[in-house]
């Protein structure tokens, strides 16, 4: 079959596309190198929908980032994803710095924004140091899980007739009548259209496109996470006051109830290694701003690596060819953009935007959510639900085995801790790590030791030398 | 129907801990989160257990059966695979596969051990990639589904686990690099160290610690680097390769069932006590590794057997509210358990660990007034193994405090 759309990349802004596409009544085939959605920089984040006062005036990421931030109240709803408008303060120790992004706010078309000024601050923000004075209120700030709403709105495309390949290296496209050829090694795509979204990997589509291609930068942000018993620390995400690169390190409660610090910004080639100045970076600006900071219940580190072309979004269709669109530089806040960028890429190819009827998707992510009464009738009907293999969490057999058949099919250790959070506790998978490899293993009929923790040849234990031969 | 004693948590403590309240009262239950008793045991297929109790020495998973079956003999209700998720008042709620449950309790005693530190716990740098783990986790690997982490290994940390696994590993094939500890000294038992690393040739690298882990998706070895006393690197990193790295950096008790109600201490991270075993919320005990990491499962159930009888008899309402007070310890001890006492008339062990190294040197208890009321000599005292030292309380009041003399 020849596809109405290829996209390349799951990442959010892939997966964000290849939904709206779906609800527009194109057929789409999303392309992706590794073995799950969410692998990039849409898995390593600081999980926030912005508000959108901080992208520089009349720039693409003012525009998406205010649009996307409206649009994910009703998308989160269709997709039974959580998002909880928490808020955000910027806080200054002078006026004109908050005055200045507040204006900037007002003239990008942000609502809720609202100057704060002593006692107002420190009741938002008890732990901050009393030097900072001044602050701007952002009420429309949301929490997000990125990689749960990246990989919802491919489920619910998938569902509803899109196809999403995984562990698809492309080594080739030709384009003859006006059809790409989009070859892996061993089989061949067809589509009329192109949508080159593959993140950090833009330029190597673009090469085998014979199209355009970027003087991409990498960024790389380290944070940590801290455990939930920390989670009064702050209840809305706090900046310092952004800077040339970016936003700062920033304190924030994640859409679980864990809190991050993070991230800084360096230059670096890319790679998702931490490393000890990158830490202490964090530890030190985190330091300076607030007391009481509860280092000991740091639970993990992460890094991330941000993708910039210039200052701004780049999201154009080719110069050289315009059946494919190219979408590059898609740093922060592409999280928050992803939904208008998806509008956007609708209107570059002039297609209608009426939505069809969709499938809605099924919420698998946690029974925590449910009545105590609710819980018991699941597991009245299947006692798994009543079996709890990650503690830390609390996510039981049921729920592990409903996401390992859940619509992308997930197969690695990763995949599954992203839907159902097992591992993501403060005994970081100690406890339960062989229970999922084991259930990942038997539901694909595989042994142990062909399970993979993330990506291609990350086999999380190895046949032992005496037993199996 | 109200129970007199619930324990949580099947290990050699809870196990302990529910044969002994069922020798006070009548209804007394065990709620075990997985298909079997034994707890940390049954992934211990090495031996040194059951010196104390047993007089013999046996494997773990030895020594959890024969706690198992005099557990059997009781009339002691198990609930397995069923996991206690939160402390209510007087109530324990409980999931199972059939349905989630409240349980009234008179008492309940926590055992449910402990986890070991992370590496995002200790805040390692590098690349998350597969391959580093957990010792204990490495040993469940290994025992328990009969795979390995890799074929080269380090192991940073030289916890006891630590020890075990490399001369596990090394049983097993898989060699052994060494071990690299931060601290100028090692933190596992001594017996560990001759038996797990001499006999085996695995060098220990003290005041060595790992900068960061290389790797694409698969651990392909880490930067190490000598540290001074502050832990800052000093002199030239050098690459280890590695195909697996297990951590042995500590042990955590698992207090968060306990929901912030009962005080804690910040040294130990378990419940603070009475010799009773008893937390600041008087029908709530805890013993085992949740209370304070034990050196040996003995210990473990020792304590168990204290709790269960004072919870048996907190329940029979035979356990008064006495008059507490504190133990105090002086700067050359790291911690002591219980940390309080009550004004009766009886004895108790009192257990502690030294901060440091002490060769040849005696303890000493004193009383508020400075009377010495206990002395014990030890040849020698090390960081990583607890010390006992009895103390009687007849006609004992104020504060006590135990030292070091100089
Ligand atoms: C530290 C940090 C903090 C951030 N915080 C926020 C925030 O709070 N809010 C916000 O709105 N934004 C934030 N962002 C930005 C946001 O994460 C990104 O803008 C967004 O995730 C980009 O999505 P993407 O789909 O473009 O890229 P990615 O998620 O990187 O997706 C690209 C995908 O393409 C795949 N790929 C690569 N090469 C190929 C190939 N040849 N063929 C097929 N597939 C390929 C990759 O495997 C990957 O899955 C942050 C970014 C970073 C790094
Ligand atoms: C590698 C290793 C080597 C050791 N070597 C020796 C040795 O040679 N000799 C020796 O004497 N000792 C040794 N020990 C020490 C000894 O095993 C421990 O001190 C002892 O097991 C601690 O007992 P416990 O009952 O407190 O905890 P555990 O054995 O950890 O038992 C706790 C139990 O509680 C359950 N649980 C926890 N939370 C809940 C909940 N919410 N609901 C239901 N159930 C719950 C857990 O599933 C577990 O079964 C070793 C330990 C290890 C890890």
């Amino acid at each position: 079959m020849v596809y109405d759309f290829a996209v390349f990349g799951g990442g959010v802004v892939g997966c964000a596309i290849l939904n709206k596409l779906t609800r527009c009544k194109q057929t789409v085939v999303l392309l992706e190198k590794s073995l799950d959605v969410a692998t990039g920089q849409s898995k390593a984040n600081s999980g926030l929908v912005h508000a959108g006062f901080d992208a520089k005036e009349n720039s693409l990421k003012s525009k998406f980032n205010v649009r996307g931030n409206k649009l994910f109240n009703k998308l989160c709803k269709e997709l039974k994803v959580d998002l909880k408008e928490s808020g955000a303060v910027v806080v200054s120790e002078d006026f004109e710095t908050v005055k200045r992004l507040y204006e900037r706010g007002k003239y990008n078309g942000v609502n809720g924004l609202k100057l704060l000024t002593g006692n107002e601050i420190f009741e938002k923000v008890p732990n901050l140091k009393k030097h900072f004075h001044y602050a701007l209120y952002a009420k429309t700030a949301k929490l997000v899980s990125p990689y749960l709403f990246t990989i919802a709105l491919a489920e619910e495309a998938v569902i509803n007739g899109a196809k999403v390949i995984f562990d698809f290296e492309t080594i080739k496209i030709e384009k003859r009548n006006g059809v790409f050829y989009i070859y892996n090694f061993n089989q061949i795509i067809m589509a009329k259209k192109i949508i080159n979204c593959a993140g950090y990997g833009v330029n190597e589509i673009s090469k085998l496109l014979h199209v355009e291609q970027f003087n991409l930068e990498f960024r790389r942000g380290e944070y940590f996470v801290l455990d939930k018993t920390a989670s009064d620390f702050v209840s809305i995400s706090v900046f310092p006051t952004p800077s040339k690169f970016g936003k700062g390190i920033l304190a924030t409660p994640t859409i679980d109830g864990n809190i991050l610090f993070g991230p800084n910004n360096e230059l670096c080639e890319y790679g998702t290694q931490t490393t000890h100045l990158g830490l202490n970076e964090v530890k030190q600006a985190i330091n300076k701003m607030y007391d009481n900071v509860p280092w000991n219940k740091v639970i993990r580190n992460y890094s991330g690596v941000r993708v910039s072309c210039g200052d701004d979004f780049v999201v154009k269709l080719s110069e050289v060819d315009n059946d494919v669109a190219l979408i590059a530089g898609i740093n922060s806040p592409g999280l928050s953009s992803s939904p208008a960028i998806a509008e956007f890429i609708c209107q570059l190819f002039n297609i209608d935007i009426e939505e069809k009827q969709m499938k809605k998707r099924e919420d698998y992510s946690s029974i925590k959510k449910l009545t105590i009464k609710e819980r018991n009738k699941l597991i009245e009907t299947n006692p798994s639900f009543g079996k709890i293999v990650c503690k830390c969490e609390e996510v039981s057999e049921g729920e592990i085995l409903r996401a390992i058949n859940s619509p992308l099919k997930p197969i690695t250790f990763d995949s599954i801790k992203r839907r159902v959070r097992t591992g993501m506790g403060r005994c970081q998978a100690g406890f339960c790590m062989m229970k999922v490899v084991s259930l990942l293993a038997k539901e694909q009929g595989l042994k142990l030791e062909d399970i993979f923790k993330e990506e291609k040849n990350s086999n999380i234990v190895l046949k032992d030398f005496e037993y199996d031969v | 129907m109200m129970y007199d004693v619930v324990v949580i948590g099947g290990g050699p403590s809870g196990m302990a801990a529910a044969i002994r309240a069922s020798e006070f009262c009548q209804k007394v239950v065990l709620i075990e989160r997985e298909p079997r008793l034994g707890g940390i045991l049954n992934q211990c297929i090495h031996n040194g257990f059951g010196l104390k109790i047993f007089k013999e020495e046996l494997t773990g998973v030895e020594y959890a059966q024969r706690i198992e079956s005099r557990l059997k003999q009781q009339n002691i209700e198990v609930l397995l695979n069923s996991y206690a998720s939160k402390i209510l008042d007087h109530k324990v709620e409980v999931i199972t596969q059939h349905g989630i449950k409240q349980i009234k309790a008179k008492t309940i005693i926590f055992a449910g051990g402990c986890r070991e530190r992370t590496a995002g716990g200790i805040s390692l740098a590098g690349k998350r990639v597969a391959g580093v783990y957990t010792a204990g986790l490495v040993q469940k690997m290994i025992n328990y589904y009969g795979k390995i982490p890799g074929k080269k290994a380090l192991i940073l940390g030289s916890g006891d686990i630590g020890l075990i696994m490399a001369r596990r590993l090394t049983l097993q094939g898989v060699k052994v690099e060494g071990v690299l500890e931060i601290q100028k000294s090692c933190s596992g038992l001594r017996r560990n160290i001759t038996q797990c690393l001499d006999d085996f040739n695995i060098p220990l690298l003290l005041s060595h610690t790992i900068k960061r882990v290389v790797g694409k998706d698969r651990i392909e070895g880490v930067f190490i680097s000598k540290v001074d006393e502050n832990f800052n690197f000093v002199g030239e990193e050098k690459f280890v390769e590695c195909d697996c790295l297990l951590l042995s950096v500590g042990l955590i008790p698992e207090t968060e069932i306990f929901n912030n109600q009962v005080e804690l201490s910040s040294i130990t991270k378990g419940a603070v006590v009475n010799e009773f075993r008893q937390t600041s919320i008087p029908y709530i005990f805890s013993s085992g590794n949740v209370l304070h990491i034990h050196d040996l499962a003995d210990n473990a159930s020792i304590e168990g057997e204290i709790a269960g009888e004072s919870a048996a008899k907190y329940a029979n309402s035979k356990l008064p509210n006495f008059e507490m007070c504190n133990i105090e310890i002086s700067k050359d001890i790291s911690y002591c358990v219980p940390q309080r006492y009550c004004v009766c008339d009886g004895e108790f062990m009192l257990y502690f660990r030294a901060k440091k190294r002490f060769d040849k040197k005696k303890i000493v208890v004193k009383n508020e007034s400075g009377n010495v009321i206990s002395s014990k000599f030890y040849l020698a005292m090390l960081p990583g193994e607890m010390q006992e030292i009895k103390i009687n309380k007849n006609n004992l009041s104020g504060n006590i405090y135990l030292e070091v003399e100089e």
